[in-house]
């Protein structure tokens, strides 16, 4: 029942979607009803084309995610842990903060050209920042009494960063790798939208410059639904990391 | 190690941990952390026109940021840089002023109407913002 209760919602857009172009009340290149997009979906997904461009995709979200968290946490830490680290490199990280990274997609296409190289590097800068600033935010909110018990008790400085500091800015850095997953997703598609010759966003914008819509909204749901389902695995991921807090 | 001052330690705990983990630097702080943080930033701005003047790259894959600033100039003074930032500003504050209005009425009908507070609204709303994010 609760189930059916919370997909509820769900159903009955899928049920408006439907009729809407059914009835014709919007015309089928606008949108086109959901059992075509389901149908050419199946389509696609049988041709091996939605395999093919998602496999690229994720690669590409998988490596420029998983670079920007190492190298965002060991920056976010070392700021918040040496203070000539953070005079030196917060005003970078500052004038980085409120650039929006899809302007730099021509700049990285010229870098590093069509393939992957420039989307990778686009999902890194832009999925670095909100880590380093969770990272750091969570590392200066480290409770000092902690810290100096630590100290106390005879700990190194290394002892004392891997055992109390990290510990304490785990709940922030999590939040702070939440926001870079969305953000990663956007980038990817929006960066394979302007120029890839592969991935989903290629997809989308392909099949739209065609006038496949159906097979384009098909797209546009896998997206959706990789990132619905990348944010749920992360957040039950973010349960187990912090289980020690209950 | 510098000396624990203890009247001080009360006022700020932060300040004095700092002080007696650091190695003694008198020079740090006569000249203040404020000093620190344009060194990047000066570091930063000669790298980039440096590295485009030395002829390493071509203009193409990186302008030197005289000729950029040059440009941001010309653009102003000649060009339309100020209409397209007016088209910019125009659609980012249209955009965003309906997203206020709409969320922060869709927020209080979740919150008001029993039917749809059920956990699965906020909770998958509240997904659905973070994806949008």
């Amino acid at each position: 029942m609760l189930a059916l209760s919370r997909a509820l919602p769900l159903i009955l857009q899928a049920v408006a979607w439907e009729l809407a172009s059914r009835l014709e009340l919007v015309s089928a290149s606008v949108l086109p009803s959901l059992s075509d997009v389901l149908a050419s979906w199946w389509e696609m997904l049988r041709s091996g084309e939605l395999i093919v461009n998602g496999a690229s995709s994720l690669y590409r979200t998988a490596a420029g995610l998983g670079s920007a968290v190492a190298f965002g946490i060991v920056l976010g830490i070392a700021m918040a842990w040496w203070k000539p680290i953070n005079a030196l490199l917060s005003p970078v990280v500052e004038a980085f903060y409120p650039m929006p990274k899809s302007a730099l997609i021509p700049v990285t296409v010229i870098w590093l050209g069509f393939g992957d190289g420039s989307k990778i590097l686009l999902i890194f800068m832009g999925c670095m920042v909100p880590v380093t600033i969770g990272a750091f935010n969570g590392a200066r909110g480290a409770d000092q009494a902690l810290v100096w018990s630590a100290r106390s008790m005879g700990a190194s400085r290394l002892r004392m960063l891997w055992d109390v500091v990290v510990p304490s800015a785990m709940p922030e850095l999590l939040n702070g790798i939440r926001t870079a997953l969305a953000l990663s997703f956007i980038l990817l598609v929006s960066s394979e939208l302007i120029v890839a010759r592969e991935g989903l966003g290629y997809l989308i914008g392909y099949l739209g410059a065609n006038g496949s819509y159906d097979a384009m909204f098909a797209v546009v749901l896998t997206v959706a639904f990789l990132g619905f389902a990348a944010d749920r695995a992360y957040q039950a991921f973010m349960q187990r990391m912090l289980l020690w807090r209950e | 190690m510098a000396r624990v001052d203890l009247a001080r330690a009360a006022e700020d705990p932060a300040d004095t941990i700092a002080r007696l983990m650091a190695p003694p630097a008198r020079w740090r702080d006569r000249l203040g952390w404020g000093a620190l943080r344009w060194v990047s930033v000066v570091a930063l701005i000669a790298a980039w026109e440096l590295f485009a003047r030395s002829g390493a790259v071509t203009p193409f894959v990186l302008p030197a940021l005289s000729d950029v600033l040059l440009r941001i100039w010309s653009d102003a003074v000649f060009g339309d840089l100020w209409l397209n930032t007016a088209v910019t500003l125009y659609r980012a504050l249209t955009g965003f002023l309906i997203a206020t209005v709409a969320g922060i009425a869709l927020g209080m009908a979740i919150h008001r109407v029993a039917a749809i507070r059920c956990r699965a609204s906020v909770r998958s709303a509240n997904t659905s913002i973070c994806m949008a994010l």
